[in-house]
């Protein structure tokens, strides 16, 4: 195993402390991994040069020298911006995002630009304008979507984080189906400033790692309120590692003996499942009771709505979001005669199918006839939602949910049937529907080498504790809680 | 539920996005199965009496004026003139 290019970022910082290894050895160390071994999967849409990606990076930040990738709706100020759309090619975004400016001002090194799914709509990565990226686990499926480049690049070790995000999942499928723990957090706790907006009420940037203690660090540089997000919440920015292992300290062996586990059995127990996955979440859930958590069977009766609440509200919110794109101030512009011409002709070659179809349905479902039907009955589906959620966490600290039906897709799965597709986001968009945190963990392989996840859900603002929770079950996991999943060809 | 031809090129105009005759059957089905899979919010609706309840809560904030320079963005404008914004003219014979 390449011990530099799958170390944690805490051994990272660890080894930078100590002088084995300079800022500038490991920024090269990390452009050569990409160099190396970017072809086989193309997670990056850009690599940034050395010196442009120094010349940024505050020397005295706590993240000093550890270089992560960025999802390419995130701006970084003087770098194209895309969101992997033919619309916005050429595009150079003027601003940083909140994310990056506060990843700056840490010092982490920001390397480049990474692939995904044509403005984050998708859940495979394949509906990128420019390319298609590869799950580092089986050059043959895909690594998720819509943050599939962030997920790749992390997974093969080409960098030890990943911003993404999440509007219905974006980040947990694409951690479970690359073996990686992937955060969504409480809508609000980071700043959707320079994070190009799907559904404004849904949307939250997310995290990739490859270790818990990782994932919290990375949330302690960006979450916060901030003045330029009206929706960020009022959560000073803390040190989300500080009490991380609280648990495993007071208690070895059954460290999660004051903790109950809510396993949403409509979810563990749905149709479509595949056996090996299934198996493998069960096998999670003995390992929490062995940890000494107590395990509540509970049914959430509404999820079952939220795949159609979540598919009406964030196509809706979409269509209304996309209008900006016409070829009037920045990005591709079609030849045309006529004013009008040129936007109908922008946005038609501009867009590839999906974004175009989802535009469509969004403007369907508020259009007059219609809205009272689908948009509005999907609003109060909405507050039940998460009432419901809330009610569950009155007699359970976390939820135990599945978050694929099963292992990463081959391409062109869903080729022929788009809704199938869209039914990938099944088990998680209840979550953002709610407005509440869950992290994607990792818990096994299949017989064929393929990673599942499951997800922890909390309340609000609970990332706290549901990194202790899944730190004290990576611990069990492995001797040293670093994480095994390392994919063939990449070590 | 079905949708027509003529109500994708409704939408095509309400979204100024210009359809063509090749992409409709795709849309189409792509549209209905979509709206056929959300129609159970209809019938939930009808089984149970839902109120409805507040969630998102908007917030405000002072306004104030900020200085911007205009040349970063005016250099990213596909066509633009000192600090205009250049598009083609509204009517077609316009001059």
């Amino acid at each position: 195993m390449n011990n530099l290019a799958f170390a944690s970022i805490k051994e990272l910082k660890n080894k930078l402390f100590k002088k084995e290894i300079s800022h500038e050895e490991l920024l090269k160390f990390f452009l050569n991994r990409f160099e190396k071994y970017d072809s086989k999967i193309n997670s990056a849409l850009e690599v940034f040069d050395y010196d442009s990606i120094l010349s940024v990076s505050n020397k005295n930040g706590s993240l000093y020298g550890i270089p992560g990738i960025i999802k390419d709706n995130i701006c970084q100020k003087n770098r194209k911006l895309t969101c992997a759309s033919k619309i916005l090619e050429n595009y150079i975004s003027p601003y940083d995002a909140t994310a990056s400016s506060r990843f700056k001002d840490d010092g982490a090194f920001l390397i480049g630009r990474a692939n995904m799914d044509e403005f984050a709509m998708g859940s495979s990565t394949e509906t990128s304008y420019f390319k298609k990226t590869c799950n580092p686990w089986n050059l043959k499926a895909v690594p998720g979507g819509s943050s599939g480049g962030s997920a790749a690049a992390v997974a093969a070790g080409l960098v030890p984080w990943a911003l993404g995000s999440e509007t219905g999942g974006s980040v947990r499928q694409p951690a479970a189906f690359c073996g990686l723990f992937g955060l969504k957090p409480t809508y609000g706790l980071i700043s959707r400033y320079g994070l190009v907006a799907y559904a404004s009420s849904l949307d939250q940037i997310g995290i990739f790692t490859r270790s818990v203690y990782d994932n919290a660090l990375i949330l302690s540089s960006i979450a916060g309120k901030d003045n330029n997000d009206s929706t960020s919440l009022n959560v000073d920015p803390k040190n989300y590692t500080a009490q991380i292992d609280e648990f495993t300290k007071a208690d070895k062996n059954t460290p999660l003996k004051n903790i109950t586990l809510g396993i949403i059995d409509n979810a563990l127990e749905a149709e479509g499942i595949e056996p090996e996955a299934y198996n493998l979440l069960n096998k999670a859930i003995k390992t929490f009771e062995k940890l000494g958590a107590k395990i509540k069977r509970i049914k959430l009766p509404m999820m079952d709505y939220a795949a159609a609440t979540y598919f009406v509200i964030s196509r809706a919110e979409a269509a209304s979001n996309l209008s900006r794109f016409d070829g009037v101030k920045y990005g591709f512009r079609a030849k045309a005669d006529s004013l009008n011409d040129m936007y109908i002709n922008t946005r038609e070659e501009g867009f590839g199918f999906e974004v175009k179809s989802r535009i469509l349905v969004g403007n369907y479902v508020l259009s007059a006839g219609h809205a009272e039907e689908f948009y509005t009955n999907a609003k109060i589906t909405q507050s039940h939602l998460r009432n419901e959620f809330i009610e569950a966490f009155e007699q359970i600290d976390l939820l135990f949910s599945p978050v694929t039906p099963g292992k990463a897709f081959e391409f062109e799965r869903f080729s022929t049937n788009k809704l199938l597709m869209d039914l990938q986001d099944y088990f998680t968009c209840s979550v953002n529907l709610a407005g509440i945190p869950s992290l994607s963990i990792p818990c096994g392989l299949t017989t064929d080498n393929m990673p599942i996840g499951f997800q922890l859900i909390g309340p609000d603002l609970s990332e706290a504790l549901i990194y202790q929770v899944a730190y004290a079950y990576e611990q069990n996991l492995t001797d040293n809680g670093l994480n095994n999943f390392i994919p063939a060809g990449f070590e | 539920m079905k949708i027509t031809k003529e109500e994708v090129l409704k939408l095509g105009q309400i979204s100024m996005i210009h359809i063509s005759d090749s992409e409709i059957p795709s849309l189409i089905e792509r549209l209905e199965s979509l709206l056929n899979y959300v129609c159970c919010l209809k019938e939930l609706s009808s089984q149970r009496s839902l109120k409805e309840m507040p969630h998102n809560i908007n917030t405000l904030r002072e306004d104030s004026v900020q200085q911007v320079n205009p040349t970063p963005i005016i250099k990213l404008a596909p066509e633009s003139e000192s600090n205009y914004f250049v598009v083609p003219a509204i009517l077609k014979d316009h001059k």
